[in-house]
């Protein structure tokens, strides 16, 4: 592994086990064994890669009851979640340019019982009736979005009908996927969108799954 | 490394993966997937995910120091592979 590889994977690492709040050093010495990001006996603090990561992310030490604790730095955490966790500016109907004609905003609608049926997603606005979404249309728009995630080639098909953006999917495409996998279809979506992020993650977490 | 590092560790990271599974489902919940938006909930389960096989690997070093009989003890303390939510 490269020294900015190794930076990098340090950095994510530290970034997760510090997402909840400030960790003990000994807490962080542990798991980052347990990652297999340090060789056990060695000092976490004394690793050259955590303490480039720690500069990267701006590292905030301090000493309580005689241990020392690293946090990230106020604001960090809660603008990450803040930015995951706000509601998406809602899509346009408006024309607008191919170029920001993204699958997401595709995506981001509810979907049409019937155009789920179908394996459409449409934009907001599409839905008959404005009947509220169910559990199930959510977790179909969720799926699908998750689908398109993993299939860029998708976008070549969208279609543009009445000034909502729609894209369509084979039916059952998707379950078909999942069953040739024997996953679920949750399962083989995750894994599908997983895989790609993972492409560039660390081999030891690899190894570790 | 000692049994008691490592439950305290388990439990650290138990809050850890609580917290994002909480992130992760209100951001599934709100968002309406605009790219930035998604962006965000791909890496907050990527998050999970990793936060996860290190639970699970503190889980395997805590089941390689517990001595054998006292594994026999309910459940082991239970897993803490699926810990938090999600």
């Amino acid at each position: 592994m490269t020294t900015d590889t190794a930076s990098t994977t340090s950095t994510d690492f530290l970034r997760t086990a510090l997402y909840a709040g400030p960790v003990s050093v000994q807490d962080l010495q542990t798991k980052a064994i347990a990652a297999g990001l340090l060789p056990e006996g060695r000092e976490f603090g004394q690793q050259k890669s955590f303490r480039t990561a720690a500069e990267r992310l701006g590292i905030v030490r301090f000493q309580t009851d005689r241990s020392w604790h690293w946090r990230l730095p106020d604001g960090q955490v809660t603008d990450a979640a803040s930015a995951a966790a706000a509601p998406a500016s809602p899509a346009s109907d408006e024309p607008e340019s191919p170029a920001h004609e993204d699958h997401a905003n595709a995506a981001g609608a509810a979907a049409q019982s019937e155009d789920a049926a179908a394996g459409a997603i449409a934009a907001p606005g599409a839905v008959a009736g404005d009947r509220p979404e169910t559990e199930h249309d959510r977790d179909l728009r969720l799926i699908r979005a998750m689908c398109l995630s993993i299939c860029p080639s998708a976008r070549k098909e969208f279609l543009r009908e009445q000034g909502r953006i729609t894209l369509k999917l084979p039916a059952g495409a998707i379950e078909a996927a999942a069953l040739r996998d024997h996953l679920t279809v949750p399962e083989f979506l995750q894994n599908s969108v997983l895989a790609r992020l993972h492409q560039s993650q660390p081999a030891e977490l690899k190894a570790a799954s | 490394m000692s049994l008691d590092r490592i439950n305290d560790a388990i439990a650290s990271q138990q809050r850890t993966i609580a917290s994002i599974a909480a992130n992760l489902e209100r951001a599934q919940s709100n968002c309406s997937f605009g790219t930035t938006d998604f962006q965000a909930v791909a890496r907050l389960n990527a998050d999970l995910t990793s936060a996860r096989l290190v639970a699970h690997r503190l889980d395997q070093l805590r089941r390689e120091q517990t001595p054998r009989d006292a594994q026999t003890d309910g459940v082991n303390r239970g897993s803490v592979f699926y810990g938090g939510q999600g």
